[in-house]
């Protein structure tokens, strides 16, 4: 219970250092926001009013212990681009990103597990080496790039996709999976290698230890081995890995969204930068940074359930 | 394969020295390049607003006798980003705000076909002699998609709410007192001449003050969540970053539109905008790339879909310091433009049948286009220029300024082997674009590839050519042209304005400050089953300016069922 108690105040501390780091960041960036909601040709007058009834003339720590005693209470302020509240745009666009981003995890290990299996059975084999091309080309190769010829190819040339546009899981399950495919594939693509190359090398390692000697020696058959045997104990890495690739794959967001335009968190992200809309980029650092922290905390309890020594070490620790 | 990324580069390529150019220089209002404007509005005295007529060289082509219009259909058309809101006090819009806008709003005046302001939802709008007192009648019977009805003091509140907004008052800061004479009358007293104050009626890119919105939802705070016009469709619904949805306008004061509902979809990455409209998956897509306009042409032949060129807008040109040598001699600027052949640079830049020739500042079917002595295309001629100037002053040796995009240079390449057949020696300078324009600015320069110059009403040229702004980038100026385009400025009366621009044309044909290489053009691309982009009728059923920029006009769109 301690050990859970332990990783929640941790938590809650990432999210204050985290908050408060991307507030006086963002509250330094360049541009005026009482500029940016009036326009560049306001008057000064009309302008100082606006930053009166934002608070804007008030010091960065008193600004910030205002917005995150409003924050908790579910206020993040309104956007001024799409005149919504900021936590209402942000619920709005919530479900998409979370769909994409666990399609493209679910794209990127399904391409990856195999990949790493193959290889770990056929170490140094041409097919080792031709998978670590590839891999190594899928890594190399940008997603931006990738996300275009996607679209070219499946959505133009072959007409199976559509190029733009989101279907709610709500209104068609199967609609909403295909609506999302192409881009999932975009985002996904990038962190296979790396998925890939640990897995494989935690496979290796494992294949050495004396149990998988012993499930050997009983006959089994290699599909058992790798299945029942192998894979747990070797994917320790790959999902701590999953963990910290959400980072790189929200910032990926950014650009997928905006290239399928798809009305998610990324693009609400870029747009509020782009348009100087303070107020809904605070609020999007927030959900995102939630959902970072988050998710490694979810990673953390599995791995815990993955290997119970982890949790034994820390608990000595 | 491998001719797609070429034609896709000289695109960016041209768009970024165009946009560079326009967003850095400032000299022209916003509006000043991409609306055409007009000529006479029947029985009003509207002072006619500025560029050229619209040229629809590539006219679709499906539209056949036996297809009869008829009401249907959902259109699909890409924008390039959201907007922050739709209401015209408070919201800047780029394309895609306009183009809600010009479905929901109808605005005060418009374009005729020519190029002429031209009174819309207002029956009339005309000024006394000095253009200090205007009067606005407004349409009776018209109503608000609230069921409230047009009036003159509806005029007053859009105005008034223009007035106090922040962003937006300072367009109207020479209205002094608005007097609502009777339900349809307004009359509008200025601080001093405003000759030009029906252009910004029109609802174009800087002008927002000429869409009518119902004062209540001007007066609501959600108002710009939830528009509210007189316009052909009503709103529907917006969901930001994704769609907004209108539907048509039932009790519309003209015969509603044909569409049941246009659906706007912000694609903000340009070639996913080109993508999806390839795909099928919208119906219509504009650009202002000439590439991907001639890219679209040979399908338009075929039948496969529609393609409509918009009015010209602000011309490319080559831009002499005539306050340096060789170039303080008209003679050498002469020759030079003498030896450039224009098919050749529009078959380069792949642009033949979508850019226009221009010999001035504004486009031949332009109202205020009028002929001079512009040089036509004679290389033996310029050479003998160039050699005349030679023997009396010494070799045309000079640089020519563009910025470090490959593609400008090889264009700027063009250029100089056609200058060299003539005996003229251009050094190509390659600067980051923000260098050159410092360089421009400054004057320290001989001659530089240059846009947002001419194309507008051509008031908005004031500071491009007038001695006395501080942004008469190229130096040329005569007391005689000041005089003209002061006095032009002054005018109400269009035939009357022209008359001093011909003079300023003539006078730029003369002396030759710039080469004209050309006029900017958008198209718009529909499916075949679509009819009707392109077209806009005028209430007295005459032909108004569908497109204008990447603004588009579509109550008189219509699907083939």
């Amino acid at each position: 219970m301690r050990h859970w108690t332990t990783r929640l105040v941790r938590l809650v501390a990432v999210l204050l250092a985290v908050t408060a780091a991307s507030f006086s960041m963002i509250s330094l960036l360049p541009g005026d926001l009482a500029t940016s909601v009036l326009g560049a040709n306001s008057t000064a007058e009309d302008r100082q009013q606006v930053r009166e009834e934002l608070h804007l003339d008030d010091p960065i720590p008193v600004r910030y212990v205002r917005w995150i005693g409003d924050a908790v209470q579910g206020d993040l302020g309104i956007s001024y681009r799409t005149k919504q509240p900021v936590a209402e745009a942000l619920g709005e666009r919530m479900g998409l990103t979370i769909q994409l981003v666990l399609m493209a995890q679910l794209f990127a290990l399904l391409l990856a597990v195999p990949m790493a299996v193959a290889g770990a059975l056929k170490q140094g084999s041409i097919l080792d080496r031709a998978l670590s091309a590839v891999q190594l080309a899928m890594m190399a190769t940008p997603g931006y790039l990738v996300a275009i010829a996607l679209m070219i190819v499946f959505a133009v040339k072959l007409g199976w996709f559509d190029t733009t546009g989101f279907v709610r899981f709500t209104d068609s399950p199967w609609g909403s999976l295909r609506s999302l495919l192409l881009p999932a594939i975009a985002l996904g693509l990038e962190p296979v290698a790396m998925y890939a190359r640990v897995l494989r090398t935690d496979l290796v390692s494992t294949f050495d230890q004396d149990f998988m000697w012993l499930a050997r020696a009983k006959g089994n058959s290699t599909r058992r081995i790798v299945l029942r045997h192998a894979l747990r104990p070797s994917s320790l890495g790959v999902v701590t890995l999953t963990g910290i690739s959400l980072g790189r794959m929200i910032g990926g967001t950014v650009l997928v969204e905006s290239i399928f335009a798809l009305p998610g968190l990324g693009r609400f992200t870029i747009e509020s930068i782009a348009n100087r809309d303070f107020q809904a980029l605070q609020g999007a650092v927030v959900v995102l940074t939630v959902a970072f922290v988050g998710v490694n905390f979810i990673v953390d309890i599995l791995l815990g359930v993955i290997d119970p020594r982890t949790r034994a070490v820390e608990r000595a620790a | 394969m491998t001719r797609r990324p070429r034609r896709m580069h000289r695109g960016l390529a041209v768009a970024f020295l165009i946009g560079g150019v326009l967003s850095a220089c400032g000299g022209n209002s916003p509006s000043s390049g991409t609306e055409p404007v007009t000529s006479s509005g029947g029985d009003t005295t509207l002072p006619s607003e500025t560029t050229e007529a619209p040229v629809f060289t590539n006219p679709p082509t499906t539209t056949s006798p036996e297809l009869v219009a008829a009401n249907g259909g959902t259109l699909t058309v890409s924008v390039e980003g959201d907007s922050t809101g739709f209401n015209p006090a408070a919201d800047a819009w780029a394309n895609g705000g306009h183009n809600v806008a010009r479905a929901v709003f109808d605005t005060l005046a418009t374009y005729d076909a020519s190029g002429k302001v031209v009174p819309y939802l207002a029956e009339s709008i005309t000024a006394n002699d000095d253009a200090t007192v205007w009067t606005i009648v407004v349409r009776s019977g018209v109503t608000f998609h609230d069921g409230t009805p047009f009036t003159a003091d509806a005029v007053r509140q859009n105005f008034q709410a223009t007035k106090d907004s922040p962003a937006f008052g300072s367009q109207l800061k020479l209205i002094d007192t608005m007097t609502v004479v009777d339900d349809v009358t307004l009359e509008i007293a200025m601080t001093q001449a405003w000759a030009t104050f029906p252009n910004v009626l029109t609802g174009d890119i800087g002008s927002q003050v000429g869409y009518m919105a119902a004062p209540a939802m001007l007066a609501d705070p959600e108002g710009a969540r939830h528009p509210i016009g007189t316009g052909p469709f009503t709103f529907v619904e917006w969901v930001p970053d994704d769609h907004l949805t209108v539907a048509r306008n039932e009790s519309y004061w003209q015969r509603p539109a044909y569409l049941d509902q246009v659906i706007f979809k912000p694609i903000p990455d340009s070639t996913s905008r080109k993508a999806a409209f390839d795909a099928g998956d919208t119906d219509v897509y504009y650009t202002g790339s000439s590439l991907e306009i001639t890219e679209y042409l040979p399908m338009q032949e075929a039948g496969e879909l529609n393609v409509a060129i918009g009015a010209p807008s602000e011309p490319d040109v080559v831009m002499f310091n005539a306050l340096k040598a060789p170039f303080d001699d008209v003679r050498v600027r002469r020759a030079l433009a003498m030896a450039v052949d224009i098919p050749r640079l529009y078959e380069y830049l792949e642009a033949t049948g979508v850019k226009q020739p221009m010999s001035g500042p504004y486009a031949d079917s332009s109202f205020w286009f009028t002929p001079s002595n512009y040089p036509e295309y004679d290389p033996e001629g310029a050479a003998a220029l160039i050699s005349e100037y030679e023997a009396e002053i010494g070799p045309v040796v000079f640089d020519f300024n563009g910025n470090q995009d490959p593609f400008i240079t090889s264009y700027q390449e063009l250029f100089q082997s056609m200058w060299a057949e003539i005996g003229a020696e251009a050094n190509i300078v390659s600067k980051a674009q923000s260098e050159n324009i410092a360089s421009v600015i400054s004057g320290d320069y001989q001659i530089t590839l240059w846009g947002g110059i001419g194309g507008g009403d051509p008031d908005t040229d004031y500071p491009d050519f007038h001695s006395a702004t501080g942004l008469n980038f190229s130096g040329f100026s005569t007391p005689e042209m000041d005089a003209a385009l002061d006095a032009g400025r002054a005018l109400t009366d269009p035939d009357a304005r022209k008359e001093q621009y011909a003079i300023v044309q003539e006078i730029l044909g003369d002396n030759v400050p710039f080469i004209w290489t050309g006029s900017n053009q958008f198209g718009v691309m529909s499916k075949a089953s679509v009819q009707g982009v392109g077209q806009f009728l005028l209430p007295d059923e005459t032909a108004g300016q569908a497109i204008s920029g990447g603004r588009l006009m579509l109550k008189d769109v219509w699907v083939i069922q």
